[in-house]
């Protein structure tokens, strides 16, 4: 499925690797629409998560080109500064900082960026008691559960205004009721602010919920298609 | 200061040459040429230590003396403690080689005593100030050898006398500074006298190395540590300050 | 969330380890702060009391490099001296350090030229100067009284000889006050150096220009050969006891130097390896590698002046306490100053930015996916 003004736009992408031995990615093109909800899914090592590094600027491609609004990724000169402004990422073990309260965790993207510390923090409250976390912005990672973290890792995502949010396994450490629950709370942010959401996923049921299902094989797109 | 400790090395068998290269009657000359002196005067303290471990109350003396081609002359004298304060011991080298030393104070005569004697009590004799034994004829360089990890050069220096007490006298000369790190005096029969050796350096205003402390054993065991304080190289002899000897050579 | 908090956070959350590499730091820089402060005492110590005596110009055998230079006779060279244009006065001194107890380390005995102006910088505080040039009576400085525990009208038995406590005396140089002084007459005679002086010490008129003393100093070089007037600062710095304590405090700063750049780089290297895949998260959420490095640079930095400030009081400590050792009273007087301070605190900075750098450039270059992947 294709839009009329695609917002990213994957041509022929490869991700390979020791001099061509190990094809992570092998001419995988791709559109994904604004406030699209696209879900990979494929078995492991079928090159989703490369797929999902590419797109956010973690790797770049072997081959193959990767555009966001017409903007070639080979054009960026500061790969971070681009994740900065328009990426937000979700992993599936959280990766939050155990020394910081979930409110520290929430701000850690913007340390170092413009922009006043008091502003940041206001948004990240702000994020937190949206996302349910009102009352436990002064505790450590280790004091929450697995859905309240995701959930400090969803805000962390947001701080600053992406455009689109890539999720890796985002509900993999998370029980049902909890899967369910950070899967609505994504769904909601993507729909209020109109991102896009490349999710990276084994599970059927989290696949279900996305406008689009890709599946990947060997480093090449097996089949899209509606859910 | 540093003449001071530079009188350590003239007097305490310590003096600079470069030994290396010489042979024996070589490297015995330019020892015995380093020595010359018109006049020089040390003061030390001295720390006994007797064979059953006691330790006499320590000393402090004063040493006068005066190196030159026709006269060699030394003159001690005790500071502290009181038992031998304003005692003296003066020795001079005759012709011959042979030193003989006068033991005297404000009360007591001046009366003959052997060189060899400790110096009030200790185990430093006045003979070692003259070191003799680099004027004896026989010299000979034993080769290269070690003290406590400096490398110096052996030289055995065999008495002219065969009725000497000492015999042979063996020193070895540290290669780098030139300062005899070590002598050690034997009787005819072999058996040890007396052996000195230096503890510590200084540096000298020339740039060489002169001892500070050094250590004296004589054959009983006795052992006397030795640390020059104070001194004069260029200490300006009177004719009062050997008058006593003066007076005893014109007796004689 | 500021990145000097960040990186307070990410250093409380390794206490242990934190806190072993200030310890680290701050005794190296202890070490630095006291034997500097030492070294810098000792040279302002000697200067001061050259300076107190109101010494415009000191003459010496050019060979001295010594605290109390060689004796030589003085009678010809003053005469000399005195006929320089702006002479006011040419006094010798004699100096040695000498034991004058057996319970007490060795002090300095000086004999000072009776009457000169050398005594007119002291302060007495009880008894009286000397009343004659062979009085047999010592003035003693306030901390030589409390080291060897004496007061006036006791005794004092030096190189032999009996001596009256007569007068207690208090100057602003350390080592005159951990002195004895007596008449240059009664010093030549217990140290049997009749006519020798170690120093003559030089007092100009006041009309004395700069290139005045200028020409002094060249007249005497060759007027007098194997003699030199030079300052009381230029014969304290070529004083061999001061060269040393300089050159061991420098060898000490080069040490302190490297094993805190090292101590500093082998603490942030173990943490950034720890720290592989936190650092990749960073680095995915959209940090600039240059903003990882000042990451790494503001906690080594942060590590080191901690460190840093701790060792400048534990060294102020050391050095206070050893100005108060019996063995070292009245002979150090170390010296400390802000910009002193400051520059040790910059030596602590330095060693954390050297420590720092490869760690830093070695956590900006990971590859933020790799990172990710670190377990």
């Amino acid at each position: 499925m294709t839009t009329a003004s695609p917002k990213l736009r994957i041509q022929e992408v490869a991700l390979h690797y020791d001099d061509g031995q190990t094809r992570a990615l092998d001419g995988v093109s791709l559109e994904v629409a604004p406030g699209e909800f696209v879900a990979i899914v494929g078995p492991s090592g079928s090159g989703k998560s490369s797929l999902l590094n590419v797109i956010g600027t973690l790797e770049q491609p072997t081959a193959g080109q990767v555009y966001l609004d017409g903007k070639a990724y080979s054009e960026i000169r500061d790969a971070s500064l681009f994740r900065r402004e328009n990426i937000g990422f979700v992993f599936q073990s959280f990766n939050l900082i155990p020394t910081l309260t979930a409110l520290e965790n929430v701000v850690v993207p913007t340390v170092g960026g413009s922009g006043r510390v008091a502003a940041h923090r206001s948004r990240a409250q702000a994020l937190l008691a949206q996302l349910g976390l009102g009352a436990r912005m002064g505790h450590l990672p280790g004091k929450l559960s697995g859905g309240e973290r995701q959930r400090v890792a969803i805000a962390r995502a947001l701080i600053n205004n992406p455009r689109m949010i890539l999720a890796d396994e985002p509900t993999g450490s998370l029980d049902s009721a909890n899967a369910e629950q950070v899967l609505d709370i994504l769904k909601g942010v993507i729909k209020q602010q109109g991102l896009a959401m490349i999710m990276v996923t084994h599970d059927a049921k989290v696949s279900a919920h996305a406008d689009r299902i890709i599946h990947m094989r060997d480093g090449r797109i097996e089949q899209e298609g509606g859910t | 200061m540093t003449r001071m400790l530079v009188l350590a090395g003239l007097m305490l068998v310590a003096c600079q040459v470069d030994a290396a290269g010489l042979n024996g009657a070589e490297a015995a000359e330019k020892m015995r040429q380093a020595r010359l002196s018109d006049g020089f005067e040390a003061r030390m303290d001295v720390l006994v230590t007797l064979p059953d471990g006691a330790h006499p109350a320590p000393l402090k003396l004063s040493v006068i003396g005066q190196m030159t081609r026709e006269r060699q002359r030394v003159l001690v004298r005790g500071i502290a403690p009181a038992s031998v304060k304003d005692r003296y011991i003066v020795a001079e080298r005759v012709t011959g080689g042979s030193v003989r030393a006068w033991r005297y104070d404000a009360k007591l005569k001046p009366q003959a005593v052997s060189p060899m004697e400790g110096i009030f009590g200790s185990s430093l004799a006045v003979w070692d100030f003259f070191t003799p034994w680099w004027g004896w004829h026989k010299q000979e360089m034993l080769g290269a050898g070690k003290v406590r990890g400096h490398d110096c050069d052996k030289i055995r220096s065999q008495a002219d006398q065969p009725a000497d007490k000492v015999q042979y006298v063996e020193s070895c000369i540290d290669s780098k500074t030139g300062v005899a790190f070590e002598t050690r005096q034997y009787d005819a029969r072999h058996v040890l006298q007396r052996e000195s050796s230096v503890v510590a350096l200084i540096r000298k205003e020339s740039g060489g190395q002169a001892a500070k402390k050094s250590r004296v054993k004589d054959g009983s065991g006795k052992v006397s540590a030795i640390d020059v304080y104070a001194g004069d190289e260029e200490y300006q002899v009177t004719a009062e300050t050997f008058a006593v000897l003066d007076r005893l050579s014109a007796d004689q | 969330m500021t990145l000097l908090e960040f990186a307070i956070s990410n250093l409380r959350r390794r206490a242990a380890r934190s806190g072993l590499t200030m310890s680290a730091i701050a005794l190296g820089i202890a070490a630095v702060v006291a034997l500097t402060s030492i070294a810098w005492g000792f040279e302002a110590s000697w200067q001061k009391a050259n300076d107190a005596r109101g010494t415009d110009l000191i003459v010496t055998r050019v060979a001295s490099e010594n605290t109390m230079p060689t004796p030589f006779r003085e009678e010809r060279v003053r005469q000399v001296l005195a006929a320089m244009p702006h002479v006011h006065e040419v006094v010798g001194l004699l100096s040695e350090m000498l034991t004058v107890s057996e319970d007490a380390p060795p002090v300095f005995v000086f004999g000072w030229v009776y009457g000169s102006y050398l005594w007119d910088h002291l302060k007495l505080q009880q008894g009286h100067w000397p009343r004659e040039p062979m009085e047999d009576g010592v003035v003693i400085g306030s901390i030589a009284a409390e080291t060897l525990h004496k007061k006036v009208g006791d005794f004092i038995e030096i190189e032999g000889k009996r001596f009256a406590v007569i007068g207690l005396f208090e100057s602003s140089a350390v080592v005159e006050n951990g002195a004895l002084i007596m008449t240059l007459d009664q010093a030549q005679l217990i140290t049997d150096k009749p006519g020798k002086v170690n120093v003559l010490n030089i007092k100009l008129d006041t009309t004395a220009s700069e290139a005045e003393v200028q020409a002094i100093k060249e007249r005497v070089k060759r007027e007098l050969p194997g003699y030199v007037a030079i300052t009381s600062g230029e014969l304290v710095r070529k004083n061999a006891v001061v060269r040393i304590s300089k050159a061991m405090s420098n060898a000490t700063i080069l040490i302190a130097g490297l094993v805190g750049a090292l101590v500093v780089f082998n603490t942030m290297l173990m943490s950034i390896n720890e720290r592989t895949k936190e650092i990749g998260i960073l680095l995915a959420l959209g940090w600039q590698r240059a903003t990882v490095m000042k990451l790494v640079f503001s906690e080594a930095v942060v590590l080191s002046l901690l460190g840093g400030a701790a060792g400048i009081l534990v060294g102020i400590g050391i050095a206070w306490g050893l100005e108060h050792v019996e063995l070292m009273r009245g002979k150090i007087d170390p010296v400390f100053s802000v910009p002193f301070c400051f520059a040790v605190l910059g030596l602590s900075v330095l060693l954390g930015i050297c420590g720092g750098i490869y760690p830093a450039l070695k956590a900006a270059r990971m590859q933020p996916s790799a990172a990710l992947r670190y377990e």
